[in-house]
């Protein structure tokens, strides 16, 4: 914004080199009044009724959190040898999808990638989302959750400090400093806009919060330096984030020494899956958005091309993996390695990893195609399989390795209570509940940023005279 | 651990020469408020504020007794000897008390019959005893709280006109190995001609002691001393299993085959079966073999001893009319029994046909190995095993003729295992009196139920089968509000009836103890000391001698008519219920059986074969026909069963008597003709129903694991030593601690003082489980039920692993104990985020309950799946007198929290306490003993220090059977396996290494 006032170079009329990021070409004023809009408008009867929908799930898996706490764990299908099951599957997985926030906010932002200004607001939020939901499960799925603040390393009268050698601790700290980071990364840039719609808003009540929220931003030239600096610096600061949290949480099951779980393959391939089910999990939300608020301007063919392109990429990524952690087995004479791995694709839970197959490396091939990537419909049912196949990932990493271990005699098998599964649904209870009050209140789209990169906001745009 | 039993306060000042505790004089009561009155006041302020402003559970009073029993210092065991009678055989008891109450019963190392071992039937005895559905008050027609002298009243009203009708009075007993029990009811008998006593077993099993008393004259069965066996065969006889004396066979087995160097010897044991007992799976040679083809063998092998032993005419002649069956591998058997001579004995399971018991009988005497100091002692025969048929005939046959008024039933429970004839019999007698434990069948059909006294809250005194006398000494007041034992209540009765009976006689404890002083000169201080000591030999009883009359022998010896044709069904006692006489008991309910792993529900267990030939498949529901009656069980598809046979257990199916016992299985004893152990035809009718079993092992494959090593014993002795399947690792440690490649940067920690190990022999261990439920009781083990099982979540912190090795029709089994192997490099403890679970200085891998928040990360990384997890509160059934059963020497642990076993640690704290009072730096080798330890009859398990280089446990982890399972994942166990060993041929064998 600031830019396009000192801008004063000639300006050519051609016709632009790359694909426009935004459709349209709206002025500034469009762009305010489209998106702050949103916030402005009373919800239409569709929005409460998706809320009541998805705060009904919500309820429901807080309701089975209640009961789950109230009678023990033994109301989940958990049992020796399979101790963790849906849990930490749906750890790991919401988790995962925490990953394309940070990834798309602070790595591309990092490589100037502008095409991420349309999606990194609603990817950030839903990061955080993700993470919150992600980190439930750590904390019900103990045994004695009433407890759960002695993971933490705080001085106590027991004279008893964490177990640092524990990857549990690990993930304590990694998750922690992910949502903190992530929370501060995205209220950062929400600064300009939240004063944005300060500005827009006329009701006093909205006026004063988005006020409050803005923390006095009136978009002087010092505020935006100090905002670029910081921004950038928290950009860096996610960046090893993106890389590290899945590691860690990888590490719960490489440092382990349970066949199928302990793999030096396991930080790099969880972080590209967990890129790749974020972006899948990006794809399904902005699509919805983008159809239900009308953002086709904003989020372009061109966006969800981009997108597509990674999920190939990452897709690829996770084949590989796949392929590399059968080889290994094979390669390494370990017998208990050989026969988890012919276990899992053959064994009791063959289908869970046919699922996966299909749905995490054949599925991401159609995007080879330029018209598939361009798809809407395609695209979208293809992200949904996308987050299964990556669901059942993690569910076969986790139940397929423990059900079968060592010792045969101590073999088992596992199968989720309906309190697992209304959990599991409850969590997306809360997440869509949170995106969806995300969506209403809070700008959806980086105005500030999609300003910058309007057409008419670039050098060498042409001022049409009747404008 | 030798413990001293005391009986009187003198032995207790003997013991303890240094008593710390001396009498302090009793202070003078002072005027005003005393400093103790003041203490009182100030402590019941404090109580009172704590409880006005505490919401917490609710307070409990702890009372401190006014009056302290004597010897008793709060938080010390004492121990008492005592005794425990499982129908007629004997097991000498010590029983741990604390706070008055039994905690935890261990066999008697004095007693000669149980060599300080028990049994799951022993330990699970203390669960009975605190049983909360054990009845409290007498039950009086609709009455439901009658007093006892009300009762006694009425019983003795009816008694006397019975007697006026000129009708008989019958009292039915159990069996029973009481010497002093038998002289009551003689007396009682004497006293009362209308009355008439009789022995009521469950089942019959006649055969042996009929065959006995008409070929040799001793109408008893053999208890056969296995240690003076080199080799034996078993014809479905489950020595090591359902066996009166499996502990002692167990121990004298087990004793045969420990194996400490490559030259020791070995005894062997070939067994021949068509069904799965506990004692084929530790066969060294199992032949599989139709029931019907079992006489042809034994005949065929008699008839080929023939021809060097000598075999009366009439007796081979009689043999030689049975059709030969499997006449090669009868020839080549015959020639084993041959090399070991008068050391080889053929043993027969009771529900096998006359002709077999004949046959068996007439290779045993061939061989010489009848007679006294040979494998079959008449010295050594089961107590009361006199044929019980004549008088149950004579019983039934007054029933039949309304010649009896009354019935006593003492500790039997004829509505549910009698047959049905005499069920109905039973009905038609007008005044029936229960004597019982529990409100079973019986006692709910009865006039009055009193209920009587446990046998650890009752004198009594029982005979081993090898004639040494054991005391059974009350170690609780009865909880069943003071009434005393069937003996007990039977004095008061015949009191009652004529009041000069039983003069002088308060109890039966004077009785018993006028008994003991007349027939056997037991002087007070004698007494005392044998309540201490737990046995007492008797003058040597007069051994019967044998008069063998071949004749009799041939004359037994005929076609049984058991046919190959259609099925045969044998239904024998449960591994852990038995006769259903402990179907109330939770802790062997949920025992594991031995060779199925089954727990609560009886099954129609078949061969592969046989299912595959009926279309059906493990859970599928038949019914079972025999006549007019019939029985639905669940299909168990059993590997290594003959086909054509189906083998169910009895004891389940029980409809009254305790809420644990309800809806368990189906009750068996319908396939019983006449009430007798034996193979019956039986049509099979497959219904269109599924039933859900429960195991607790659900692969029995090894998949090429070298999780068990096993070898021959000539390949043990050969130069080169056993081929062991070692793990296909390369440089994965070896066992003296030298790692081919350095596996670890850390050097390693270094253990100064103690550091515990375990050997497990599994040469010795037969798989029997007693392990698990002494382990279960000293523990506070919860047990969780039939759908806690299906889900995988039983707690037992031992647990016995079996693996089937070769082909599903006849496999090899093998039995593994498996229990937290305390790693040196412990992978469940560096994944614990709160340090839960931890090292101790003495090797011991620790867990630390209250510390545990339940992430169960360290059971995930638990290569042997050995830790449990409370997964829900499994201590729900918290009626009194339940709570009493608990150690109070270990924590009971909540929801939530991760436990296994921990290697009895409160057992090593105790021991170390006693060195240090006695200003020892070390615990003796053999002054800790686990649970599981004290309880194995065949002493497999061996734990102590092994810093220490004279400890057992140090020197049998040196014998070159030696290995750690799973070793080459570099954990370092601290628990050695013993490889086994088979006394077979190379060729009878051939399969076992391809898993």
């Amino acid at each position: 914004m600031a830019q396009i006032a000192v801008e004063a170079t000639p300006r050519v009329d051609r016709e632009p080199l790359r694909e426009s990021l935004v459709l349209g070409n709206p002025t500034l004023h469009d762009v305010t009044e489209k998106i702050a809009g949103i916030v402005d408008r009373p919800p239409t009867w569709k929005y409460w009724l998706t809320l009541s929908v998805t705060g009904l799930a919500a309820a429901w898996g807080i309701f089975c959190i209640g009961y789950t706490i109230a009678t023990g764990i033994g109301v989940w299908g958990l049992n020796n040898p399979v101790a963790w099951g849906w849990d930490i599957t749906n750890f790991v997985w919401w988790i995962g999808i925490g990953h394309a926030g940070t990834l798309i906010s602070a790595i591309l932002h990092l490589f100037r990638q502008r095409w991420r200004t349309a999606i990194n607001r609603s990817a950030e939020a839903m990061t955080i989302f993700a993470v919150i939901c992600a980190g439930l499960f750590p904390l019900i799925h103990l045994g004695r959750p009433w407890f759960a603040y002695w993971l933490l390393p705080y001085p106590n009268q027991m004279y008893m400090w964490v177990n640092f050698r524990s990857p549990l601790v690990w993930d304590v700290f990694a998750v922690s400093t992910y949502l903190t980071v992530s929370i501060l990364f995205w209220y950062l840039g929400l600064l300009p806009d939240l004063a944005t719609v300060r500005n827009f808003v006329q009701r006093r009540l909205p006026k004063a919060i988005y006020s409050f929220f803005s923390l006095g931003w009136v978009g002087a030239a010092r505020h935006w330096q100090h905002y670029e600096i910081a921004y950038l610096i928290l950009a860096a600061i996610s960046t090893p984030l993106v890389l590290s949290v899945h590691s860690v949480v990888s590490f719960d099951f490489a440092v382990s020494i349970l066949p199928g779980w302990h793999t030096t393959i396991f930080p790099p391939y969880f972080v590209a899956g967990a890129i790749f089910s974020g972006f899948a999990m990006v794809l399904t939300l902005v699509l919805i958005a983008r159809w239900v608020l009308n953002l086709q301007d904003f989020i372009t063919l061109k966006h969800i091309d981009n997108m597509n392109r990674i999920l190939l990429a990452t897709g690829m990524m996770v084949g590989y993996a796949y392929a590399m952690e059968f080889f290994v087995a094979m390669y390494s004479g370990n017998e208990y390695e050989r026969y988890v791995f012919f276990n899992r694709a053959f064994g009791p839970y063959g289908w869970a990893y046919w699922t996966m197959v299909f749905c995490n490396v054949a599925v991401p091939q159609l995007f080879w195609s330029r018209r598939l990537r361009r798809n809407v419909v395609v695209t979208f049912i293809a992200s949904i399989l996308v987050n299964i196949g990556m669901w059942f990932e993690r569910f076969v990493i986790i139940v397929s390795s423990l059900h079968h271990d060592f010792l045969p005699a101590s073999w088992g098998y596992y199968a989720p209570t309906w309190v697992e599964v209304s959990i599991y649904v409850g969590t997306l209870g809360i997440f869509f509940t949170l995106f969806l009050l995300f969506a209403k209140y809070v700008p959806i789209i980086a105005i500030s940023e999609v300003k910058a990169i309007l057409p008419r906001s670039q050098p060498q745009h042409h001022v049409p005279v009747a404008a | 651990m030798q413990q001293h039993l005391w009986r009187s306060l003198q032995d207790f000042a003997e013991l303890s020469p240094s008593d710390p505790r001396e009498e302090l004089p009793e202070p003078l009561p002072e005027a005003g408020v005393s400093r103790r009155q003041f203490l009182k006041l100030a402590s019941l302020g404090t109580a009172m504020a704590a409880i006005a402003a505490g919401c917490r559970r609710p307070d409990h009073k702890l009372v401190p007794a006014a009056a302290a029993p004597e010897y008793q210092v709060p938080g010390l065991p004492l121990f008492y000897a005592t005794a425990f009678q499982h129908k007629n055989a004997a097991y000498g008891l010590v029983a741990k008390c604390r706070e008055g109450r039994p905690i935890k019963l261990e066999g008697n190392e004095r007693h000669p019959m149980s060599l300080g071992a028990s049994s799951a039937y022993a330990q699970a005895l203390l669960y009975t005893l605190y049983d909360p559905d054990r009845i409290r008050r007498v039950r009086m027609g609709e009455q439901r709280s009658a007093p006892l002298k009300a009762a006694l009243q009425a019983i003795a009203e009816k008694l006397q006109q019975v007697q006026q009708q000129g009708k008989l009075c019958y009292l039915c007993i159990e069996e029973h190995c009481s010497p002093s029990y038998d002289a009551l009811l003689q007396e009682l008998q004497r006293r009362f001609p209308w009355l008439r006593v009789v022995v009521l077993p469950s089942f019959l099993a006649d055969t042996a002691a009929t065959l006995n008393a008409e070929v040799l004259g001793i109408p008893a069965e053999f208890v056969p001393h296995l240690g003076r066996a080199d080799y034996i065969l078993s014809v479905e006889a489950d020595l090591l299993g359902i066996d009166r004396y499996a502990v002692w066979h167990t121990h004298n087995f087990a004793q045969r085959r420990r194996m400490r160097s490559r030259q020791d010897t070995m005894n062997r044991l070939v067994a021949v079966e068509a069904l799965m007992t506990l004692t084929g799976t530790n066969a060294d040679l199992r032949l599989r073999m139709h029931p019907a083809a079992f006489e042809g063998f034994l005949a065929s092998i008699l008839l080929e001893l023939a021809r060097s032993r000598p075999v009366p005419e009439p007796v081979r002649q009689a043999a030689s009319r049975i059709p030969a069956a499997y006449a090669e591998k009868a020839q080549q058997i015959a020639q084993e029994l041959l090399r070991s001579g008068e050391r080889a004995v053929v043993l027969v399971g009771a529900h096998l046909p006359r002709t077999v018991h004949a046959l068996a009988l007439a290779i045993s005497t061939a061989l010489g190995s009848v007679g006294e100091g040979k494998v079959l002692d008449p010295a050594y025969t089961l107590p009361n095993s006199f044929p019980k048929e004549p008088e149950l005939t004579r019983f039934r046959q007054d029933l039949r003729e309304g010649r009896v008024g009354a019935l006593f039933f003492a500790n039997v429970n004829p509505e549910y295992s009698a047959d049905w004839e005499l069920q109905r019999l039973i009905a038609t007698v007008p005044w029936r009196i229960a004597l019982s434990l529990y409100h079973d069948e019986t006692a709910a059909n009865c006039w009055i139920h009193i209920p009587v006294a446990h046998s650890l809250e009752s004198w009594g005194d029982v005979m081993a089968a090898d004639g040494s006398l054991s005391v059974q000494q009350p170690l609780i007041a009865p909880l069943n509000e003071g009434i005393g034992s069937v003996q007990d209540v039977l004095i008061l009765l015949a009191q009652q009836l004529d009041a000069s009976a039983f003069a002088g006689v308060k109890s039966y404890y004077d009785f018993l103890r006028q008994r003991w002083q007349v027939s056997y000169g037991i002087t007070d201080v004698q007494w005392e000391n044998i309540l201490r000591e737990g046995v007492f030999a008797p003058p040597r009883r007069s051994v019967p001698t044998l008069r063998f009359s071949a004749a009799a022998l041939a004359a037994a010896i005929s076609p049984s008519g058991l046919s190959r044709e259609g099925l045969l069904a044998v239904a024998l006692p449960a591994y852990g219920i038995y006769d259903g006489s402990f179907a109330n008991c939770a802790w062997l309910q949920e025992l594991p059986d031995p060779v199925s792993k089954l727990v609560w529900d009886n099954v129609a267990a078949m061969s592969p074969g046989t299912a595959h030939r009926l279309g059906l498949a493990t859970e599928d529901v038949v019914q079972l026909r025999i006549g007019d009656v019939s029985v639905k069980l669940p299909v168990w598809v059993q590997p290594g069963m003959a086909d054509g046979v189906i083998l169910t257990q009895l004891g389940y199916g029980r409809r009254e008597g305790g809420e644990v016992l309800k809806g368990v299985g189906q009750n068996t004893y319908p396939l019983l003709p006449q009430g007798r152990l034996s193979y019956v035809t039986v049509s099979l009718e497959p219904l269109r129903e599924r039933y859900l079993l429960v195991t607790t092992q659900h692969h029995a494959r090894l998949h090429g694991r070298p999780i068990v090593r096993v070898t021959t014993l000539a390949e043990y002795r050969s130069p080169e030593g056993p081929r062991f399947e070692e793990p296909k690792f390369p440089g994965y440690p070896s066992l003296d601690g030298q790692y081919r490649i350095p596996l670890t940067i850390v050097p390693p920690y270094e253990y100064k003082g103690h550091r515990w190990g375990m050997v497990i022999d599994m040469n010795a261990c037969t798989g029997c489980g007693a392990c698990i439920i002494a382990c279960q009781a000293e523990n506070n083990i919860p047990t969780v039920g039939k759908e806690e099982v299906r889900r995988g979540r039983e707690m037992h912190w031992i647990r016995i692993d079996r693996y089937y090795l070769g082909s599903p029709d006849a496999p090899r089994v093998v039995h593994q104990p498996m229990l937290c192997q305390h790693c040196e490099n412990a992978p469940c403890e560096n994944v614990c985020p709160v340090a839960a679970t931890t090292h101790s200085p003495e090797g011991l891998n620790e867990m630390t309950y209250n510390r545990c928040v339940g992430t169960r990360y360290c059971l995930n990384n638990c290569p042997y799946k050995v830790r449990r997890f409370n997964f829900l509160d499994y201590h729900t059934d918290r009626r009194p007198p339940k709570e009493m059963l608990f150690n109070p020497d270990v924590t009971v642990r909540m929801r939530g929290v991760m436990e296994k076993c921990t290697f009895c640690v409160q057992r090593i704290n105790e021991a170390k306490y006693h060195a240090k009072d006695e200003g020892r730096e070390r615990v003796r080798d053999g002054e800790v003993l686990t649970a599981c330890q004290q309880a194995c009859p065949a002493g497999a398990i061996v734990f102590g220090d092994m810093n220490d280089p004279q400890s057992k446990v140090t020197q049998l982890r040196q014998n070159d059977r030696g290995y750690h399972v799973l070793e080459e994942l570099n954990v370092r166990p601290s628990v050695t396996y013993l490889a086994k060993v088979w006394n077979a041929q190379p060729e009878e064998v051939s399969q076992m290494r391809t898993a």
